[in-house]
């Protein structure tokens, strides 16, 4: 249960890098999910809720995007998306970090994220 | 309405700055990390005590003893000689860079060559935090169940070596250890897994072995 640990993380990347008056209007914190992040997001949109409540963020919602896996191969130079071990009993699909041409160890380069890609404000446009 | 992007929004960026920070700080001092992550009672605790007595005598050992609460742990490594630090996080579910930067505050890092940061008892949450150690392992027992690598199956896609703790209890429990070794190996082909007895020291040399560490 680290999404509150997460949700405090996350208010203080926008206290960080947006301005109050900014926070207090914004309406959507649109967030990019990898893959990889074991992540509830019922859990976090529920932290975040209780977090800031009665701050400048309270009433403010998350949408979540999710990030693919993308490897790169150490040998054959592959890159792309990973195989995904689809045995049912696993309950979901489970990502392979292996290269899917030649079988070798990869780097992974994308399905790490756990990033605030924008906000939504509410009135006002993007020149003001 | 109307959006605007984040330059740098990653929410885990301090973190891994943290992270980066214990990492220099280490290598400054010579200093190799372990981060041992697994269930309460996976037998983390047995398997580093049992790690030291193979090899005491090639490297000055340390260990950080993360629990939510108490000096269990701690009292352990005291008792077997090892070099150890209490980290309590009183709350948390999981040992972060900012607190294992308090242990190597504490710690003698100019006499040791190697440390152990045993992760607080948890299978999920110590995932996600980067703690600036070398190497991972997770350690699963089997009274635990044969399916526990199903029920967490991204730490173990995203770790290379598993310790399949406590073997001697299988038969005992009915338990095949080789299902969850089947398991790991099917979502992560290069990892390793290995059974091992801490308190008999079975599979000790095959997990030194794989730290590349040198054993007596």
């Amino acid at each position: 249960m680290h999404e509150y640990s997460i949700a405090e993380e996350l208010i203080n990347t926008l206290l960080d890098q947006v301005s109050e008056a900014k926070l207090s209007s914004t309406e959507i914190v649109h967030l990019e999910i990898g893959e990889l992040q074991v992540i509830s997001r019922e859990a976090l949109t529920q932290a975040f809720k209780v977090v800031t409540e009665g701050t400048l963020l309270e009433g403010t919602k998350l949408s979540y995007e999710d990030v693919p896996i993308l490897v790169r191969c150490e040998d054959c130079g592959f890159q792309g998306e990973v195989n995904y071990e689809d045995d049912f009993s696993l309950h979901f699909s489970v990502p392979v970090l292996s290269c899917p041409k030649c079988g070798s160890t990869v780097d992974i380069i994308q399905g790490n994220e756990m990033a605030v890609r924008s906000l939504t404000l509410a009135g006002g446009d993007e020149n003001e | 309405m109307h959006d605007i992007n984040l330059e740098d929004g990653d929410i885990l960026a301090k973190q891994k700055e943290l992270a980066k920070k214990n990492e220099d700080k280490l290598n400054q001092h010579g200093v190799n990390a372990v981060n041992v992550m697994g269930a309460i009672g996976s037998g983390k605790t047995a398997l580093i005590v049992a790690i030291y007595e193979k090899i005491k005598d090639n490297y000055r050992m340390g260990a950080v003893a993360g629990d939510v609460a108490g000096t269990d742990d701690y009292d352990r490594f005291e008792v077997a000689g090892i070099e150890a630090y209490n980290l309590n996080t009183h709350s948390d579910c999981h040992l972060d860079a900012h607190l294992v930067d308090h242990s190597l505050e504490s710690m003698p890092l100019d006499d040791l060559d190697l440390l152990f940061v045993e992760n607080v008892g948890n299978l999920v949450c110590p995932a996600d935090f980067p703690l600036g150690t070398d190497r991972e392992v997770v350690v699963i027992s089997v009274t635990e169940g044969e399916d526990m690598v199903r029920k967490h199956p991204k730490i173990f896609s995203q770790t290379d070596i598993v310790a399949i703790n406590k073997v001697d209890l299988a038969e005992a429990i009915d338990v095949d250890p080789e299902v969850p070794k089947k398991d790991y190996e099917e979502i992560n082909p290069h990892g390793r897994a290995i059974f091992t007895n801490a308190t008999e020291a079975r599979g000790i040399d095959e997990l030194v072995e794989a730290l590349e560490l040198d054993s007596i």
